[in-house]
């Protein structure tokens, strides 16, 4: 048992609780601020252009000036690294050779792209060429290389268990960590406070399981509510 | 900030805790004073403050002036339970922690104690900080950080406390009525950084799928809100097109919000009737919502001043389908008002008011939610009063690190 942690658990029913939510009072305002915030520093212009129409929610910078963000975002996920790539050092070119990890991972998704197009001899090339070498520099690298490097060897990649690379959440993954490094040579705030949010929420879930049993939120997406049991479930 | 909180720790309490040796000390307010023999450990004895740091409190800090450090400077200064025996010095017994002036050392449930930090002696501020959500006790003198002096402290109730020893030692607590010598307010912004720090480190579901879920949770919430065009834009350029939204959904959308701005235009009719095209039978399964749409409507009659036609649709519609007894109240409310010249200024006038309506329009939009199987909230906004509940929660059942979290609205954490 934890500290400061009583042997009783509270116990707070659905009913109670739900009175606890209704109780929640939420601005419209903040919420949309929340979602405005969340598109600029993703640097989604158009939506965040649209959504500043719609809804009349303020960006709070000027949107013209994320737009170079934009197209190197557009392009990882599109496929297109090499065109991020030099773009970003038109930027600002210590961005990159700065960031040894970002660099690693831009290269990780450009092989992954020549994998995803069936260039198995032109990916095999460039991971010997420019991957390799970076692994060996740095062994925190070297499973993600490895992890990567494995895709060569499935025919039908969707089935192996490195799947997960081919995957679009991949691209996004890579686009997010670049736009992050590139506001953050901008000195702009890197991370949206979404994430925050529900990183806040599973902290604070994961605290009050000690303590006591009440409806949890274990899906986030849904957002529903698990009913209050006698073992408290630790999803995450 | 101790100062505002009339529970906190204030004064020194006269003989506390003592077996007798608190005739050895002079208290007066914040000042103690050795005036016993002073010849041996039998002859300590240590006073406590009148009130303990309550538990909630995240940061709590106190400082001692050494007035004078006597003949061998034996001053202890920490923190105690209510049950420690007080004819010693602080940190000699179990559920006490003391960090004495003769040398140096920090002192948790034994005579010996550790080295820790400098001797201290007259002239001196020793201040002490109870660090609630670390669980930590550290040390400054003169206002620099002398660092962690115990870890792992857990007591629920402690008393901030000193002891000393030996002839005319003297000192001067300041409980926070004074300025402290050391910075406060930055221990507190360090701990709440230290907090974020560890918050950030809650590993968010499948690393990998992040971005989608975040997406996903943006474009619910703007098409729950029928920003039909964002949505449409952001499942373009975050979901890859894995989602759209649906002519029906946009529709259901749509219909919904022409009923609530019927119900708050005036046109009970029209809510009525597109209600029940959106969502069949909804009026039916919420006899209370019908109940109330009926009087709004009566009410309307009554706000264009057509008496008549309010008397005969009273006479005929109203007075039957009342049924419970809230309705029957609230049908005899909303009669009284055809006995007044000027219904507005009436006792019962706020029936007739834009917050009655707007308040109807929002019970019939929930019932509509309800009966189309539909959330009232987006999950974003189911989350955010999840998140609100749970900090509630967890404060309320005294978790001193909930005040370090700075919140001014969603997503504000921190910020």
């Amino acid at each position: 048992m934890g500290r400061g942690e009583s042997p009783e658990k509270k116990k707070i029913f659905t009913k109670e609780w739900e009175s606890k939510l209704a109780a929640v009072k939420i601005r419209k305002e903040d919420m949309n601020r929340l979602v405005m915030n969340f598109l600029v520093t993703e640097g989604y212009v158009e939506a965040a252009q649209t959504f500043e129409k719609e809804s009349g929610t303020q960006p709070g910078i000027d949107l013209g000036a994320i737009t170079d963000r934009m197209e190197i975002r557009k392009a990882v996920q599109s496929g297109n690294v090499e065109e991020a790539i030099e773009r970003v050092n038109d930027l600002n070119p210590e961005i990159l050779e700065e960031k040894q990890q970002l660099s690693f991972h831009l290269q990780q998704q450009r092989l992954i792209e020549l994998i995803r197009q069936g260039k198995t001899e032109d990916a095999l090339e460039f991971a010997q060429e420019y991957l390799a070498p970076r692994g060996e520099e740095n062994p925190a690298l070297l499973e993600e290389l490895e992890r990567t490097m494995a895709l060569l060897a499935f025919e039908d990649t969707r089935s192996s268990p490195v799947a997960d690379l081919m995957d679009i959440s991949q691209r996004q993954k890579t686009a997010s960590e670049l736009n992050a490094a590139i506001l953050s040579s901008q000195c702009q705030e890197r991370e949206p406070r979404l994430p925050g949010l529900l990183k806040l929420l599973l902290w604070a879930q994961n605290q009050l399981d000690c303590k006591a049993n009440y409806p949890r939120m274990n899906d986030l997406v849904s957002g529903s509510l698990s009913e209050p049991t006698s073992e408290a479930q630790n999803v995450y | 900030m101790n100062s505002s909180n009339r529970s906190a720790p204030a004064y020194w309490e006269k003989g506390s805790g003592s077996r007798g040796n608190s005739r050895h000390l002079e208290v007066s307010g914040q000042r103690v004073k050795y005036i016993g023999p002073g010849s041996a450990d039998k002859d300590a004895a240590s006073v406590r403050a009148n009130t303990y740091v309550s538990p909630s409190h995240a940061i709590y800090y106190f400082e001692v002036q050494i007035v004078s450090k006597g003949r061998d400077g034996y001053i202890g200064v920490g923190f105690c339970t209510a049950d420690v025996n007080m004819d010693r010095l602080p940190g000699w017994e179990p559920q006490s922690y003391g960090y004495h002036g003769d040398d140096g050392n920090a002192f948790r449930s034994d005579g010996k104690g550790r080295r820790y930090g400098p001797t201290f002696g007259t002239g001196d501020v020793i201040g002490a900080l109870l660090n609630r959500a670390e669980h930590t006790i550290s040390y400054f003198k003169n206002g620099i950080d002398l660092g962690t002096a115990f870890t792992d402290v857990s007591e629920e109730k402690l008393y901030p406390c000193v002891g000393m020893q030996t002839h005319e030692e003297e000192v001067l607590a300041n409980f926070g009525d004074a300025p402290f010598k050391a910075d406060v307010e930055s221990m507190k912004v360090e701990a709440a950084r230290r907090l974020e720090a560890q918050i950030s480190q809650t590993a968010l579901p499948d690393r990998g799928k992040v971005g989608s879920i975040l997406a996903e949770l943006i474009f619910d919430y703007l098409v729950h809100h029928s920003y039909f065009e964002s949505a449409a834009v952001v499942a373009r350029d975050l979901l890859d097109g894995a989602v759209e939204v649906s002519p029906k959904d946009r529709d259901e959308v749509r219909l919904r919000a022409g009923v609530a701005e019927a119900v708050i235009a005036g046109r009970i009719d029209d809510a009525m009737s597109d209600a029940e095209r959106v969502a069949p039978g909804v009026l039916q399964a919420h006899p209370s919502i019908l109940f109330r749409l009926h009087c709004q409507k009566f009410m309307e009659l009554v706000r264009q001043r057509d008496d008549e036609g309010a008397m005969v649709f009273g006479r005929t519609v109203l007075v039957k389908a009342a049924t419970t007894g809230e309705d029957q109240e609230l049908l005899q409310d909303a009669l009284s008002l055809l006995g007044y010249d000027d219904p507005a200024s009436s006792p019962c006038g706020n029936l007739l008011g834009t917050k009655a309506r707007e308040d109807l329009a929002k019970s019939l939009t929930a019932a509509i939610l309800k009966q189309t199987g539909r959330r009232e909230h987006s999950a974003l906004e189911r989350i955010e009063c999840q998140l609100e509940a749970a900090l509630g929660t967890l404060q309320n059942l005294g978790d001193p690190r909930i005040g370090l979290i700075e919140r001014a609205g969603p997503g504000n954490a921190f910020k």
